[in-house]
């Protein structure tokens, strides 16, 4: 499986902006071809009680001489969403729905003000709902996209927020995956984006 | 003998006059504010524009818990509610400020600080703030944000953002979805209560099929079910006061007529008492017009008085009618006159409206009964079967002149009434127990207490200071001075958000020296961008100030002043914050209440004692004094006896005795004046405009609101026993009034 994700990954780099213009077309080749559907399972056919994936993500930002990368670990169940930072600091994240808390350096836990933390809870939830498969949930917040069908066999989804402030503040979300998820990028307007990278757990030992 | 028809012609010049000029007039005229009730030389305005203010803020919050069902369902649910109420155009949900928030903290970032960061600051703990900041940047919060490297890279406007706003309904139950928000309009247009109440009714039809549960929380709704419930009463108990007075009037007089002619006289001294407050005044407090209204509402026996002199077996015109009534129709409404004159003698201006009020309109009463109302009578009326049977019965009861015997006894009963009433009844002034909000919003606000913390207070520390700047200053001294615990309970202080100038040159330079000057450059140098200049030209002055902080703050007559909203009563220490205060508006209201009650309780007494001195300079005797006898014992048996009902004696009570000493003296003037059998329609007369006024004000007495039953059911009370003890005011020398020698 992580294979499949790493060779999806390098056979469909994330092209910026220009994708969006593929979009389409894209979506056009997944309606007409069934190819791609062979080897991939529909994207909401995914469900999954509990996730753990480890993640590696990049933010790139105008004007920023390299992006800022970070590695770490996103558990996910019914109860809670962990989204654990190892690297280059040791921040644990904790989303459950009595609130937010982080820890640094595995010291005690301390919630998180509401706010900006807020959006970075729901980016999280979002995650968490993406790995698990959670269509429904995510269509409360996205108006979620048709899968596309890339080259490689693998779909990609566009979420576009429905609220109109959050859509401003992050644009669109692109979520790429087979058997699961292994990419999702967000935002791309005004310089500023996120990528995120998703391989099994297993790849960490 | 004919009328003349020139007065009847003025009179109706003068209703046409008196009706365009309070048309004019009348728009902005009503005064609503229960604070300018205030004795005048009490009155604080800026107290007063801050209570109001209070109000406003807090009656304007809602709020929405969504249970049941699962997560996606509530979700979905509560983004069609927030749209549905979004759509009325009245609702703004909470989060919608949050961009003026965040654009004033950005423009002021370099100049405000969170508490906790001052403190760190000056401790020489820079660094926490730089460490915290750069393992932002990693985290995935930041997306969308990206623009801050450049003019924010310590991220000072977000940790403003999560600091220094009230604490909000994040903390809600894992099983409930929350809505808050503020109602952008006066939660007591009806519009408005139409517009949220239908959208929260659609959205139950759709989703409560599936499982969920709301719960609401916030003024609008408790004003809905209070207007909804007055729409009820007014329907029911105005439709069975029209069915009884229409009933009433037919049974007396076999005409239709009758109460369209007395209908007519309410009319033209409603106006003209209007119109003459309003000329004197220049406007006019709601309470003084709904007691005005309620207290002239006797006009209406004026008629009745009429209008019995035209019924039984002597035929006579009009004009002998008019001379027959004229005497004791002039002493009633002198009398009547003199009590509410008493109340000009109170500091309070509402009391002076309500004299002005119904001192006009019972004149403008009188001269229309004795001049306008005969020429437009048409036809007599004839004697119906209701007026027959009072004649024969009740008449003969009100007919009897009393010994000294039962005289004695009267007052000894009433005494023995007094007694028991005062020792088993209360006195109510709490407002919290005048309201009675529905079952159904409570039990749903407990919820929502429950899951969020959300409880709509009213009470603040209100600061005040010769300008906006001096105002802040003292706010951040009453709050420097505050325990820890009191400091907890102030939701929002304005000048945590906009600080007063001194403070905010101090938070500046701590700024500069010991973050920006050590820790800038190292953070930049770390990200990778990010320009050694971020804070050097931060500071800007186009973001507007939220419209949450702006709420908070005013000027009033020269005094600037600013509300700080708490949770609970908080000990203002006399020291630190200049002259500020701690005001909880529904102790405050309870307070003017008792005062109120204590007042309008002096006002009866005046009023009884104006009444008494007006029938010694009119009869110049002092057994003119049993004419207030009647009016006398009901006032002072009516509290107790409503009391004994279990209604507490309370300020509108009191206001409901001025009706009960005007009429039951009117009674007693018609008794002592027409004592003998002649005067026997006289006495159908009495028992009809009774029956009149406790249908037509005592049948508010069945209404759920405590302070318009309070007032039915006193002013019922009272008018009766005010009728049953009227054959005290009747003379030795019965039949030897000069009434009877006019008639004859």
């Amino acid at each position: 499986m992580g294979n499949a994700a790493g060779s999806a990954r390098k056979a469909c780099p994330v092209a910026g902006m220009s994708r969006l213009f593929l979009l389409p077309a894209l979506m056009a080749i997944s309606l007409a071809g069934p190819a791609g559907a062979a080897t991939c399972p529909a994207p909401d056919t995914l469900r999954e009680d509990a996730v753990e994936r480890r993640f590696t993500q990049e933010r790139h930002i105008e004007g920023m001489s390299k992006p800022l990368r970070s590695d770490g670990v996103l558990r996910a169940d019914e109860e809670r969403i962990v989204w654990h930072m190892t690297s280059p600091f040791d921040v644990e994240t904790v989303i459950t729905a009595d609130g937010i808390t982080e820890s640094v350096d595995g010291g005690t836990p301390q919630p998180v003000n509401a706010g900006p933390a807020n959006m970075g809870a729901g980016i999280a939830r979002s995650a968490a709902a993406l790995m698990r498969g959670q269509w429904d949930e995510l269509r409360t917040l996205f108006n979620v996209s048709s899968p596309a069908v890339l080259e490689s066999g693998d779909w990609e989804i566009l979420l576009t927020p429905l609220q109109d402030r959050m859509k401003s503040a992050i644009g669109t979300i692109r979520v790429q995956g087979c058997t699961e998820v292994v990419r999702v990028e967000i935002g791309g307007a005004g310089g500023d984006r996120q990528v995120i990278d998703f391989s099994s757990a297993d790849d960490a030992s | 003998m004919r009328l003349a028809r020139w007065p009847a012609v003025l009179i109706g010049f003068g209703f046409i006059v008196a009706l365009l000029f309070s048309a004019w007039r009348i728009e902005g005229a009503i005064d609503t504010d229960i604070i300018s009730l205030l004795p005048a030389d009490t009155h604080d305005a800026v107290l007063a524009a801050a209570v109001t203010r209070a109000n406003d803020v807090a009656s304007n919050r809602v709020a929405f818990a969504i249970e049941g069902g699962d997560a996606v369902t509530r979700r979905t649910a509560l983004a069609e509610l927030s749209d549905a109420l979004t759509a009325t155009g009245h609702f703004r949900a909470a989060d919608t400020d949050g961009e003026t928030l965040w654009r004033w903290f950005f423009a002021h970032r370099a100049s405000l600080l969170c508490p906790a960061d001052r403190a760190r600051l000056e401790a020489g703990e820079g660094k926490v703030i730089a460490d915290e900041a750069l393992r932002q940047w990693y985290a995935p919060s930041l997306v969308g944000m990206g623009g801050l490297l450049k003019s924010d890279p310590f991220l000072l406007t977000n940790r403003l953002l999560g600091c220094l706003l009230p604490g909000s309904l994040a903390r809600a139950a894992p099983s409930a979805e929350i809505l808050s928000g503020s109602i952008a309009s006066s939660v007591f247009r009806i519009d408005v209560q139409d517009g949220i109440g239908s959208a929260v009714a659609n959205w139950r039809t759709t989703w409560e099929p599936q499982g969920l549960v709301l719960s609401r929380g916030g003024a609008v709704f408790h004003a809905a079910h209070g207007a909804a419930q007055a729409r009820i009463e007014m329907s029911v108990i105005g439709g069975v006061t029209l069915v009884a007075i229409l009933l009433l009037y037919w049974l007396m007089f076999r005409s239709l007529r009758a109460p369209v002619l007395a209908l007519l006289m309410v009319v033209y001294a409603l106006v003209t008492g209007l119109a003459v407050t309003l000329l004197v005044f220049g406007g006019i407090h709601v309470m003084a017009l709904v007691f005005g209204a309620a207290l002239i509402g006797m006009v209406v026996d004026y008629t009745t008085y009429y209008l019995v002199t035209g019924i039984g077996d002597v035929q006579t015109g009009r004009a002998e009618r008019r001379a027959r009534l004229f005497k004791p129709l002039t002493l009633g409404m002198l009398t009547s006159i003199g009590a509410f004159a008493a109340l000009l003698a109170f500091p309070v201006p509402a009391f002076r409206q309500v004299a002005v009020f119904g001192m006009s309109g019972l004149f403008a009463a009188w001269l229309g009964t004795l001049w306008l109302v005969p020429l437009i009578e048409g036809g007599r009326m004839t004697t119906g079967p209701g007026a027959a049977w009072i004649a024969r019965h009740a008449g003969r009861y009100l007919a009897r002149t009393p010994g000294a015997l039962w005289r004695v006894g009267a007052v000894l009963a009433v005494v023995a009434i007094l007694a028991l009433g005062w020792r088993f009844g209360g006195i109510l002034d709490d407002v919290r127990g005048l309201q009675s909000p529905s079952s159904v919003l409570a039990a749903e606000e407990a919820r929502l207490r429950e899951l969020t913390g959300f409880a709509p207070s009213s009470a603040f520390i209100l600061v005040r200071g010769n300008s906006a700047g001096e105002t802040a200053r003292h706010e951040e001294e009453l709050l420097a001075s505050l325990s820890p615990e009191d400091r907890d309970a102030v939701i929002l202080a304005p000048s945590r958000i906009d600080p007063s100038p001194e403070a905010r040159a101090r938070d500046t330079d701590l700024l500069q020296r010991r973050l920006f000057v050590p820790f800038l450059p190292g953070l930049t140098a770390e990200l990778g961008s990010g320009s050694p200049d971020a804070y050097a030209d931060a500071e800007s002055g186009d973001a507007a100030l939220p419209a949450l902080i702006a709420s908070l703050r005013g000027e009033t007559g020269g005094t600037h002043w600013s509300l700080l909203p708490v949770s609970r009563t908080v000990a203002v220490p006399s020291q630190g914050g200049g002259d500020a205060q701690f005001v909880d508006p529904a102790d405050l209201y309870s307070a003017l209440f008792g005062e109120y009650r204590r007042l309008a309780t002096l006002g009866v007494a005046a009023a009884c004692f104006m009444t008494g001195l007006m029938l010694l300079v009119i009869y110049r005797e002092v057994s003119a004094l049993r004419v207030l006898l009647p009016a006398l014992l009901a006032v002072l048996a009516t509290p107790a006896i409503v009391m004994l009902l279990g209604l507490p004696f309370s300020f509108f009570s009191a206001m409901g005795l001025f009706l009960v000493v005007g009429a039951g003296v009117d009674y007693a003037i018609f008794q002592r004046e027409h004592p003998d059998e002649n005067g026997k329609w006289t006495r159908v007369g009495i028992v009809l405009a009774a029956l009149m006024t406790c249908i037509s004000v005592g049948l508010l007495g069945l209404s759920s609101v405590l302070p318009v039953r309070s007032f039915g059911v006193t002013v019922a009370v009272g008018i009766f026993v005010s009728l049953a003890l009227s054959p005290l005011a009747r003379g030795r020398r019965a039949g030897a009034s000069s009434g009877e020698e006019i008639a004859s």
